[in-house]
């Protein structure tokens, strides 16, 4: 075939620039280490880099959201073990005041003095904060103290609220528990039902336990012992209605009804009530200081001894209640802290696999670039060799 | 030997032609458009008489241009398609760099955005973090409008592009129709050099647009576009113009004109730069302004949807962070009636990414797809109290039209330009749940109470306080307000059955005990709720669009693609069309192409003959000398 000079020279110029482009290119994608630098690459790569760099970026949202649910579980764990403690040393008191000597009133005193130093400590812890200025137990008026003494109680101006930390796309971590939840809302007595003795009583018996043997058969309300003789009882409910009537035989027997025994020790007279309830919520600092309170009633005959004994039962009952539900909150925190430890395990998993399958569509492989790039670079010098060679040759030379 | 003198000087003037020849094809090697030349040479004629009859020399009849008229259009429609291709893949390119790169487009703004929201979730009081996650809103918003800015300026940019091939085009096909002339003036007779200067021109026509060449009879040619629109008739020349698209008057259309009559052509050009400019605005600026709208929409609309869910910090219902939308109604400036179109969106979820045509047919108006035509179906009748109802826009048509009249509605096309943030005060994101239930501590059951579902933030009474409170027995609930008044009741009570009031809805489970209570209060200002924050910071990837089928994270991956394939199957179209018309023009050249080793070779050649021809005038001389001398 014919062949022009100047496509000669065109079809070189073609070859040239050719064969630099693709040069540049594998430069530009060694450079970056990016096989898909731009969407034309790869159409539906780039859209799948789009999808799974959102969704690494999703993770490391996850990952700070569980540092901060982590930070915030673990300064309420440590407040609510020191909450254990106030209890724990309270609870030793108690069992310290109600020891078989009768304590001298001065003794007593000194309990009550350190029981109320506890409250103030239990006050403080309720009101702990986060380091960022926002208290742990206020529910969701985070920037509200939630608990404030006023008068000798302690009121709380928090709310119910609890909030969540995203730490997975379909999960999120409770990271706060209310204060309502963790101090206020503890059943007093043994969590069904709590015995009071009458003020008005007469007799020196005061109950000593009181357990439940029969969770159904007990119907919750208010009922009423009281001693129609120094050994008969009527058991009436907040109605009027009797529900059941007996005969007390001795100090150390009990009375059951409705699936509950109370043991009681003590001699009654006729007239004495014992007042018999559902078991009401009652904040720690409440059961704190009516033990304080019972430890600094005055003791002085068998009917104040009686009343004494009933408090510091109760103040026992209770305690052991606030324990329990301070335990359980604990708990459910240490169980959140390893939620989220699990969680976080998954979503490294989740997000290694993104990260790699993101690098398999991306990035660049590079021994094949690399050994492309010098089969071009051979190619591109051959062809302006030789491009030089050629032109050199003419007829013209030999004429 | 006159006769040998006279014949020898025939050849002699012929090798000085051929050399002329040669040296002009040895000149214009390399000028573009030329096509190689050679002498006509043939033998001079016969002379004497009977048996003897000498050859009276040679003689040039003419000077032949090498040149292949079906090579050459072939070229001329390849140049066509390659300069087509050549300009979409160019700008194709450049909408990439706008919208298919990461960092580039929406993508950096949007992390930034969530990153963000997701910090006001973690510690809703902080003021820092409400007040930045504005800053970043208006980044987000300075971002959309920026690529909004960034389409229009392609739009003006193929406008002037427009304008100036326009002007070319109108030039070369005036010198076109004037060579005509002088081609035709000059009969036969006419110059080697004018058909090339006129080929040139044809081909700097088909590299602006679509042409098909016709070869009259006198030498002229008449150019048409592939639809048969002439350009070049003899010796006249229409014209190209542009002017104000009837909807639009930012866009300009393309017009042709005779001396008495002008009409658009937009839409019948199919090839050269202004084909490629007319297509990239009509298949993928316009589809990429829709797609960013729609995606726009998608952002700020479910951000505010579900800001409206929550409460904000000074204890309000939430407001909108970004202004509403409206679609983008343009009237025909052809229109004959007084008809006037308004459109608002009546659920942004439904809209779909395309322009609607709107045409009044004398009796009815009908929907169509504008730029596919497909009709498309409609409910109302376009009055105020029922207007039209289509993709989630309510049209309403007032005013009297004339059979003809057009509109053009654009509910997404101008949305990335005017996304705003209207939310002034971080403390205005709404980051709580608006409502807190929960147990009064006086319950002696053990029944719990669910966190509260908003379902209508409307409801007058929506914040105000509510107790539920069980009757004795404890198998049926009142509905109280905080005075005890009761409101509603009493309803039988299912452990965790739906209770719905004032547009909320809760769940109590578990055994409650007469006499429990449980509140519904309005959360409080100031509080440290994040619950609809969590809410707002998965708005993204949450299905919206579509009857909630597509979210707006998949809307602009998808958006990704489609600009991405476009410029990748652009390149690919450019490689090709240029891959033939580079083939196509070494196929002309190596017809119509100078080779100077060829020329070498004819300068060697047409010396000898002019050497011999000298010689045989010095042969012719001795021999004469010879004869004096001998008669001397």
């Amino acid at each position: 075939m014919r062949v022009s000079s100047r496509s000669i020279q065109m079809q070189w110029l073609r070859v040239l620039t050719q064969q630099q482009a693709d040069v540049a290119r594998l430069q530009q994608q060694l450079g970056s280490g990016k096989r898909v630098s731009r969407a034309s690459d790869d159409p539906v790569g780039a859209a799948q880099i789009t999808l799974f760099q959102q969704g690494i970026d999703r993770l490391e949202t996850y990952a700070a959201n569980a540092d901060t649910a982590e930070r915030r579980l673990r300064l309420s764990e440590s407040s609510l073990n020191e909450a254990t403690d106030v209890l724990t040393r309270a609870r030793e008191l108690a069992v310290q005041a109600g020891g078989a000597s009768a304590l001298a009133p001065e003794a007593r005193l000194a309990i009550a003095n350190e029981v109320r130093e506890l409250v103030a400590s239990m006050v403080d812890i309720a009101n702990a904060q986060d380091g960022e200025g926002r208290y742990l137990y206020a529910g969701n008026r985070v920037q509200t103290r939630p608990f404030e003494e006023t008068l000798g109680t302690v009121v709380y101006a928090g709310d119910q609220g609890i909030r969540s930390q995203r730490i997975s796309d379909d999960r999120l971590i409770q990271e706060n528990d209310s204060g309502a939840d963790v101090f206020n809302a503890i059943r007093n007595g043994n969590g069904v039902y709590r015995v009071r003795t009458n003020a008005a009583n007469t007799g020196a018996m005061n109950f000593t336990s009181a357990s439940v043997v029969d969770p159904t058969a007990w119907v919750p309300g208010d009922y009423t012992i009281t001693f129609t003789t120094d050994s008969t009882y009527d058991i009436v409910d907040s109605e009027g209605t009797a529900i059941n009537t007996g005969v007390f035989y001795s100090p150390g027997s009990v009375i059951a009804f409705n699936g509950a025994i109370i043991g009681f020790e003590g001699e009654p007279l006729a007239g004495d009530e014992f007042s018999v309830g559902s078991s009401r919520n009652q904040d720690v600092f409440t059961t704190l200081n009516n033990f304080a309170s019972t430890l600094e009633s005055t003791v002085n005959d068998g009917a104040s001894r009686a009343q004494y004994q009933t408090g510091l039962n109760n103040a026992l009952l209770d305690l052991e209640q606030s324990l329990n539900n301070i335990n359980n909150v604990r708990s459910d925190v240490g169980a959140r802290l390893n939620v989220i430890d699990d969680q976080r395990a998954v979503n490294e998993e989740v997000g290694f696999q993104l990260q790699s399958s993101l690098s398999k569509i991306q990035d660049l492989d590079y021994a094949s670039a690399i050994s492309e790039l010098q089969l071009r670079l051979v190619s591109l010098e051959a062809a302006q060799q030789s491009f030089a060679r050629t032109q050199q040759t003419s007829l013209f030379n030999f004429i | 030997m006159p006769g040998i003198v006279q014949n020898a000087l025939t050849g002699l003037l012929a090798a000085q032609r051929a050399l002329q020849t040669t040296s002009n094809n040895i000149a214009n090697a390399s000028t573009e458009g030329y096509s190689r030349q050679r002498v006509v040479q043939v033998q001079g004629p016969v002379i004497g008489a009977g048996n003897l009859r000498f050859g009276s020399g040679t003689q040039i009849v003419g000077i032949e241009r090498f040149y292949d008229q079906l090579l050459t259009g072939q070229l001329t429609d390849a140049r066509t398609s390659a300069s087509k291709s050549q300009i979409v893949n160019q700008y194709a390119l450049r909408l990439e760099g706008y919208l298919g790169d990461p960092t580039t487009g929406i993508g950096n703004s949007l992390q930034a955005f969530y990153a963000q929201l997701n910090n006001v979730a973690g510690d809703p009081t902080s003021n820092v973090n409400r007040q930045q996650l504005l800053i970043e809103a208006e980044s987000l918003a300075q971002r959309f409008r920026q690529l909004g800015g960034q389409l229009d300026s392609l739009e003006n940019e193929i406008n002037s592009r427009l304008q100036s091939s326009v002007t070319t085009v109108n030039e070369d096909l005036r010198a076109i129709a004037d060579l005509n002339g002088s081609i035709v003036s000059a009969g036969s007779g006419a110059a080697n050099a004018l058909f090339d200067e006129r080929q040139l021109l044809i081909d700097r026509v088909a590299g602006q647009i679509d042409l098909q060449t016709t070869q009259q009879p006198d030498g002229s040619v008449s150019l048409m576009m592939n639809n048969g629109q002439p350009l070049v008739l003899g010796l006249n020349a229409f014209r190209l113009g542009v002017q104000q698209d009837e909807f639009n008057p930012q866009r300009l259309q393309l017009t042709l004109s005779s001396d008495t009559a002008s009409s658009v052509v937009s839409r019948q050009v199919s090839g050269g730069e202004i084909g490629g400019l007319l297509s990239f605005r009509e298949n993928m600026l316009d589809a990429s302004r829709r797609d960013l709208g729609q995606i726009a929409i998608g952002i700020t609309e479910t951000f505010n949807l579900q800001n409206r869910q929550g409460l904000d910090l000074d204890g309000n219902l939430g407001g909108d962070m970004f202004a509403g939308f409206t679609p983008d109604v343009l009237t025909s400036s052809q229109n004959a009636g007084t008809a006037s179109v308004a459109a608002t969106f009546s659920d942004l979820s439904e809209v779909e990414p395309r322009d609607y045509k709107l045409r009044y047919d004398g009796a009815v108006w009908n929907f169509s797809d504008a730029s596919g035509g497909a009709p498309i179906a409609v409910t109302g009748s376009g009055s105020v109290a029922d207007p039209f109802v289509v993709d989630g826009m309510e049209v309403v048509v007032s005013g009297a039209p004339a059979a003809g009249d057009e509109f053009r509605i654009r509910p997404v096309a101008t949305a990335a330009n005017s996304v705003t943030v209207t939310m002034l005060d971080g403390n205005a994101i709404a980051a709580a749940r608006p409502l807190t239930s929960g147990p009064l501590l006086a319950n002696i059951g053990d029944a719990t109470i669910s966190p509260v579902t908003v379902n209508d933030v409307s409801n007058p009474n929506f914040l105000d306080s509510i107790r539920i409170q069980f009757d004795d027995p404890a198998s049926s609930y009142q509905i109280l307000d905080p005075s005890d008044n009761p409101l509603a009741g009493p309803f039988a009570y299912t452990s965790g059955d739906d209770i719905s009031f004032n547009g909320w809805t809760v769940q109590i489970a578990g055994t409650p005990v007469a006499g429990d209570r449980f509140s519904i209060d309005a959360t409080s200002a100031g509080s440290g709720d994040n619950s609809n924050a969590n809410e707002l910071a998965r708005q993204f990837t949450q299905g919206y669009f579509n009857g909630g089928q597509f979210s707006v994270a998949e809307l602009s991956a998808q958006l990704t693609t489609s600009v991405g394939s476009y410029s990748a199957r652009s390149s690919a179209e450019f490689e090709v069309q240029t891959a033939i018309a580079n083939q196509l023009e070494l196929d002309v050249e190596s017809v119509s192409g100078v080779n100077l080793d060829e020329e070498a070779a004819n300068i060697l050649r047409y010396q000898e003959a002019y050497l011999a021809a000298s010689k045989m005038i010095s042969v012719s001389n001795d021999l004469f000398q010879s004869i004096i001398n001998a008669i001397r």
